[in-house]
């Protein structure tokens, strides 16, 4: 019964949801599939918990071992409890809620996120390399992009900008779009797998 | 009966799930269906082997972009099996860092059933299947600072990949980690091609958890995937074909 009732949720609620995107009945287009995606939320909201759980159960381990870092379980303790008690005590649209998410997360967050400028330079400076003809071909085209879609490069030529845009447009996208087939083919099969029962990992069971 | 717009859609998908029915049949009656190497799969061995010799961890990365569960975070779920397989077989050690809600529960069943299965559950330490949530670069610094902290020899790094596969990826670079990354998210796949020793990008990450368990039913999924991809193909080339001769007839079958 621990794999045959999720088997059996599963392909419920997956048949209702292929059946609702593919037939016009009211049943299986509002009320199935959008019911479903609606309790979707709630039952991440629950799987969230958890998480929370697991993430409480490490730090308060590691701060009453005085393990490594200990200082910053608190801290994350702290925040994580705190934060979650003032959003209850005061709401999500509270200004003191929002001034803590504003000032302090999201400039985090961008400082942070910055500095995928330099770890972009360097991967770069480690992969262009001309180790072979295709890393030749790579070094070259990226180069070209590069040019074009900066000022000095097409101040040095101008036709770097639309050469930079055609690599874009037509090769690019046209690699990509072949890409983007193939892994929505392996998305249906995949979705497939799961409804039908034979895919069982995601029950922490082996297939 | 059907909504607009599904029609082409819905013959495409019972060809494909006739193309599964057939690739399941074929494969029971004996029948070998040749499929690609995968690098990235047979990589996992040499990863797990990497970890097992420097006596670090084998560090799976399974990022989500949202606290749904995803496909990709789905199709995770057999490369971190067959990794941790092979790292219980050779008593390497293993974590695994996740930030999908959904997903973690997953992980630890998967990873404590391995170890429970190999009769070494003395070996599982439940610290090392983190949740780690958020999807903001706060979650990603405590990663990194993780991988650091463990000084990891391998990492996998697959999910739902967004601005994090840099940060992922550099660090582990930068502590000599074998890597392997899988995705399907295509603005993400230089990162991974540039920074990764291999890769399983696009319908590979599919593949590959076809593959690792050669199950004939499965097989057929693959082939139907494989099949679609040359149908997809013919359909392009007569799209195109039609469109120079001025023909708009693909197009507008596609869109019925």
């Amino acid at each position: 019964m621990r794999k045959e009732i999720p088997i059996a949720v599963s392909f419920l609620a997956g048949a209702s949801i292929v059946l609702g995107f593919f037939l016009n009945v009211p049943f299986f287009k509002v009320t199935a599939s959008r019911q479903l995606l609606n309790w979707a939320v709630i039952v991440a909201a629950f799987a969230l918990a958890l998480g929370a759980g697991n993430l409480t159960r490490i730090h308060v381990t590691n701060a009453a071992k005085r393990g490594k870092h200990w200082p910053y379980s608190i801290i994350l303790l702290v925040c994580l409890y705190g934060y979650l008690g003032l959003g209850l005590w005061r709401g999500a649209s509270d200004s003191i809620y929002q001034w803590w998410f504003n000032g302090a997360l999201v400039p985090g967050n961008s400082t942070v996120f910055s500095l995928n400028g330099f770890f972009i330079i360097s991967a770069a400076y480690r992969t262009w390399r001309l180790r072979n003809w295709r890393a030749a071909l790579l070094v070259g085209t990226a180069i070209l992009v590069v040019l074009g879609r900066v000022g000095i490069g097409q101040a040095m030529w101008p036709a770097l900008g639309p050469i930079s845009d055609w690599i874009m447009t037509y090769p690019n996208a046209a690699g990509m779009r072949g890409i983007m087939i193939g892994a929505a083919l392996g998305t249906i099969s995949l979705g497939l797998r799961i409804i039908l029962g034979i895919e069982r990992g995601h029950l922490g069971v082996e297939s | 009966m059907l909504n607009a717009g599904t029609a082409a859609k819905l013959v495409f998908f019972c060809l494909f799930m006739a193309v599964v029915y057939w690739g399941m049949k074929a494969v029971r009656r004996g029948v070998n269906i040749r499929t690609k190497q995968l690098p990235g799969l047979t990589a996992i061995d040499e990863a797990v082997g990497r970890a097992t010799e420097l006596g670090r961890p084998f560090f799976a990365n399974i990022q989500a972009s949202g606290p749904h569960i995803e496909d990709q975070v789905l199709a995770s779920c057999e490369l971190v099996r067959y990794a941790v397989q092979s790292a219980v077989r050779y008593e390497a050690p293993f974590m695994c860092v996740s930030n999908s809600p959904d997903g973690h529960p997953i992980f630890e069943e998967i990873i404590s059933s391995a170890y429970m299965a190999a009769g070494k559950p003395e070996l599982y330490n439940p610290n090392n299947v983190r949740f780690i949530g958020g999807f903001s670069s706060g979650t990603h610094v405590q990663i990194m600072q993780l991988m650091k902290d463990e000084n990891i020899a391998a990492q996998l790094i697959s999910g739902n990949l967004m601005n994090q596969t840099m940060f992922f990826a550099e660090t582990g670079a930068a502590l000599g980690a074998i890597q392997i990354g899988a995705t399907k998210n295509t603005h993400q796949m230089p990162f991974l091609a540039m920074q990764c020793d291999y890769s399983l990008l696009g319908d590979d990450l599919y593949a590959a958890a076809t593959m690792i368990s050669r199950d004939p039913v499965r097989m057929g999924c693959l082939t139907a995937q494989e099949t679609g991809k040359a149908l997809a193909l013919v359909v392009i080339v007569v799209g195109v074909v039609a469109r120079l001769m001025g023909s708009n007839a693909v197009v507008d079958i596609l869109r019925r």
